[in-house]
């Protein structure tokens, strides 16, 4: 036989050579018509065809086949006498055989009119005259419907059933292979990894029934195992796993998933034991008289085992826990709240933070002990109210990103440009005011980059550079702090002409000498950008002063960073809140002033690392750090034993020394605003009220920082 | 390092058919016509032997229980083909040492799966 690449083919060569088979033994049975061989023979031949002929989808030559086996059927048990009429009819349904396997799929009335005549025919033959016999299975239809019941999940009806109700169901399995399990091929592991597949499992093994050593057989299977697996998958997936476990198997379901199954407490020890089947419930009456713990007096009795009374222990655990995980997860929908009683929120507990702080001042100054744990206690738990209150305030900066993607568009349609827009950490989360307050920054600065940064397509073309402009905004936590980076891939800021234009404006003299970024830096002078440079998308009237103002209004700082025809980055830090700022509280004269935390580096004895030379600098660990006396700074009286601290603060990496009388502590607060009176003054962002009911001033760090960095020059 | 199976049918076409599909599965495969072929190319390389019931010669469950009392790979996983007509015979597979049973006429689906969950192709 030649074999061919299409096994229908090669089926219909395999059924022409059965065919030939079969003649052959029914000429034989001619001569012995009770030869058993002979008629095994013929059967395995419309046997294999049938069965063969049945995975080619060849409906009708399977019916037939199916027909005129089961005739064979009864003549191999006995049942049926083989005549003469019926070898001849045999043969007859040979040769229909052979047109039914070139027919195939297609249609001929006359074949078709003689399948059923020689159908009937053989059908006579059988008792109560039907095709069903006791040993067959049926139809085609049926033999269907047998395959698909392996396919397990997604397959047929069930899938629907499932879309209606995915819930999680929690079944339990109990599994006892067999003694022969291991030895007939079988691997209990595999079932309970393809059952870890389907969901959440708790696997509790038996080995209580392992023999002792002398008596082991050491290919026998004595383990069993208590399952329980949360899925959503059905129960019928679950069983699906077990189709070929040789020995018991036991599953049933333990918890709906229901959304009225909301008692979190699950059945008790015992109920769980008699439901499994493991202790009578009489038993488990007598066992519940005694005082002392139910499990323990169940094994005592001999009841049960200490593995049963653990596994139940396990059930009764599991179930409880995930009925806790599923109530959590259906009441973690969202309500919405309005943000005013938000706002109100964190201010009060913002007072209330204020109020410990004087509550814990006063227990200090009171000496009282019990007072000043009481306190102390109280500081844990406002902290964590702090904490919290702050967190429901907070909202993804993507609310602010997305938002400018609509901006970029137009932008782009209005200059001719062509700029790709790209967001990163969409997630990270601040404070929904000071998402709001960066709008108009981010703004302006996004118009100011594609207006003045990114070029026209052409421009972009004849530097080299792709056509499209890139332009990023990026969000990532540092600290207390949150970074916004603006980054564009444009033209970048012309040092020569920032100079050139700030010397003509008088912000410097042209004999200063200063580095790049110093010069860069100059965008952010009030007065620089004036309604020359103002195009009608970017300007305004509002230049880089008032960017920089709002942001450190908000107490951020903002930072450029340009190289000439390569790009701009603009590099926003910003606080993630605003309700609450924790600082180093520091004495400078009569006053008190609150440093933000976030920037102090470290506090040190200025006599300690001053330098003798007479310049305002410090050795900070063998580096040069410049330093500011605030008491100069803020014209205050000098006090005799003043000046003695110097707190170093750092600003993207540069540090410089800030010089006070004397540090108190440490100190949370809502700031103030100092309102628009003090709007100009210099080095104080803020206020806040003292426990004591004092007033004092927030320093302006960034801004002290430059100061200090000019002076030293 | 794909897995060998061991293919025993006496249909050619049942043969090349359950082949084909175990190639797509990526499987190595060794053909055998009957119980006695099956057993000259049984090896412990063999990580499933997939065989029909109804074959002349040594039939199906003979061949399992031939395999299963040998010396060489006696547990290796065994399905049995039976047809619908042969729903009797999966007791007998059963008690003869058969790991599992698929009927005639099978989905390509249902034959890999099937081998897969008796195969250890299972990831941990």
């Amino acid at each position: 036989m030649s074999l061919s690449t299409d096994p229908l083919e090669t089926f219909r060569e395999e059924a022409k050579e059965l065919l030939v088979t079969l003649e052959e033994s029914l000429m034989a049975l001619e001569e012995e018509p009770q030869d058993h061989e002979l008629i095994d023979t013929a059967f395995r031949a419309l046997h294999t065809i049938k069965g063969s002929g049945n995975m080619f989808d060849l409906d009708r030559l399977v019916a037939f086949a199916h027909t005129v086996e089961t005739v064979f059927a009864a003549l191999r048990d006995g049942s049926l006498e083989l005549d003469r009429r019926l070898t001849d009819l045999s043969l007859t349904a040979k040769d229909h055989l052979a047109d039914l396997l070139a027919l195939g799929d297609g249609s001929d009335p006359e074949i078709e009119q003689r399948d059923r005549e020689l159908s009937s025919r053989f059908t006579a033959y059988l008792p109560e005259g039907g095709a069903a016999s006791a040993e067959s299975g049926g139809s085609a239809e049926a033999d269907v419907g047998e395959a698909t019941a392996h396919d397990g999940p997604g397959a047929g009806v069930a899938d629907d059933e499932l879309k209606d109700e995915a819930k999680d169901s929690t079944y339990r399995v109990i599994l006892k292979p067999s003694l022969e399990t291991f030895r007939i091929g079988g691997n209990p592991l595999l079932l309970i990894s393809e059952l870890q597949e389907l969901g959440q499992t708790l696997v509790m093994g038996f080995v209580a029934d392992v023999p002792p050593l002398s008596e082991i057989d050491p290919e026998g299977c004595y383990l069993h195992w208590d399952i329980l697996v949360t899925t959503a998958a059905g129960e019928d997936a679950v069983r699906d796993v077990f189709l070929f476990v040789d020995g018991e198997i036991d599953i049933r379901v333990v918890d709906e998933g229901g959304f009225f199954d909301t008692d979190i407490n699950y059945k008790r020890l015992g109920e769980i034991l008699v439901d499994r089947g493991e202790i009578k419930p009489e038993d488990l009456e007598h066992a519940i008289g005694s005082k002392d713990y139910l499990g323990d007096v169940l094994i005592r009795s001999g009841y049960v085992t200490q593995e049963q009374v653990q596994s139940a222990l396990s059930e009764q655990n599991y179930v409880r826990k995930m009925r806790e995980t599923r109530r959590q997860t259906e009441s973690s929908s969202t309500i919405k709240v309005q943000t005013e009683k938000l706002d109100e929120l964190v201010n009060l507990v913002g007072e209330f933070v204020s109020l410990h702080a004087n509550i814990a001042m006063l227990a200090e100054q009171k000496g009282d002990q019990d007072v000043r744990s009481a306190a102390e206690q109280m500081e844990g738990l406002i902290r964590q109210v702090r904490d919290l209150s702050i967190d429901l305030h907070m909202v993804p900066v993507d609310l602010l990103f997305s938002g400018f993607r609509r901006l970029v568009r137009d932008l782009c349609a209005d200059l001719g440009k062509d700029v790709h827009l790209e967001l990163e950490g969409t997630e990270t989360e601040l404070d929904k005011n000071v998402v709001d307050a960066l709008k108009d920054p981010l703004l302006h600065l996004i118009r100011n980059s594609i207006d003045h940064g990114i070029e026209t397509p052409e421009e972009r073309s004849a530097a080299g550079k792709e056509r499209a402009g890139r332009l990023k905004l990026s969000a990532y936590y540092a600290g207390a702090h949150v970074v916004i980076e603006i980054d564009d891939d444009g033209a970048g800021l012309n040092a020569e002409r920032i100079r050139a234009k700030a010397v003509d404006r008088g912000l410097i003299s042209a004999e200063l000498e200063l580095s790049e970024s110093e010069i860069q830096g100059l965008i952010f002078e009030p007065g620089f950008s004036t309604a020359e440079n103002a195009t009608n998308v970017s300007g305004r009237g509002v230049g880089m002063d008032v960017v920089k103002r709002n942001i450190e209004n908000l107490g951020g700082s903002i930072r450029v960073r340009s190289q000439q025809g390569v790009g701009t980055n603009m590099k926003i830090r910003i606080p993630l809140t605003l309700a609450i700022v924790e600082g180093l509280l520091a004495r400078i004269g009569d006053g008190m002033y609150l440093i933000n935390l976030a920037y102090i580096v470290e506090c040190l004895e200025l006599a300690d690392v001053v330098d003798d030379s007479g310049d305002q600098i410090i050795d900070f660990r063998g580096e040069i750090v410049p330093y500011l006396d605030l008491r100069r700074f803020f014209r205050l009286e000098a006090s005799e034993n003043g000046g003695g601290q110097v707190v170093v603060v750092a600003i993207d990496d540069r540090k410089v020394g800030l010089v006070v009388d004397g540090i108190l502590d440490k100190y949370q607060s809502v700031i103030k605003s100092l309102g628009k009176v003090y709007e100009r003054a210099q080095g104080v962002s803020g206020a806040i009220i003292l426990g004591d009911g004092r007033p004092a001033l927030m320093l302006d760090v960034d801004r002290l920082a430059r100061v200090t960095r000019e002076e030293l020059r | 390092m794909s897995d060998t199976i061991l293919i025993v049918d006496d249909s050619v076409s049942m043969r090349q058919m359950t082949s084909m599909i175990l190639k797509s599965g990526g499987y190595e495969v060794l053909e055998a016509a009957g119980g006695d072929e099956a057993l000259k190319q049984f090896s412990n390389d063999v990580k499933v032997v997939i065989t029909d019931y109804n074959m002349p010669g040594m039939n199906g469950v003979e061949l399992i229980r031939t395999i299963r009392s040998g010396a060489t790979n006696k547990s290796v996983p065994i399905l049995m083909l039976t047809t619908e007509s042969e729903e009797a015979k999966k007791n007998e597979g059963r008690d003869a040492g058969a790991t599992a049973w698929i009927t005639k006429p099978f989905e390509k689906e249902t034959l890999l799966k099937t081998i897969k969950k008796i195969s250890g192709e299972v990831s941990f």
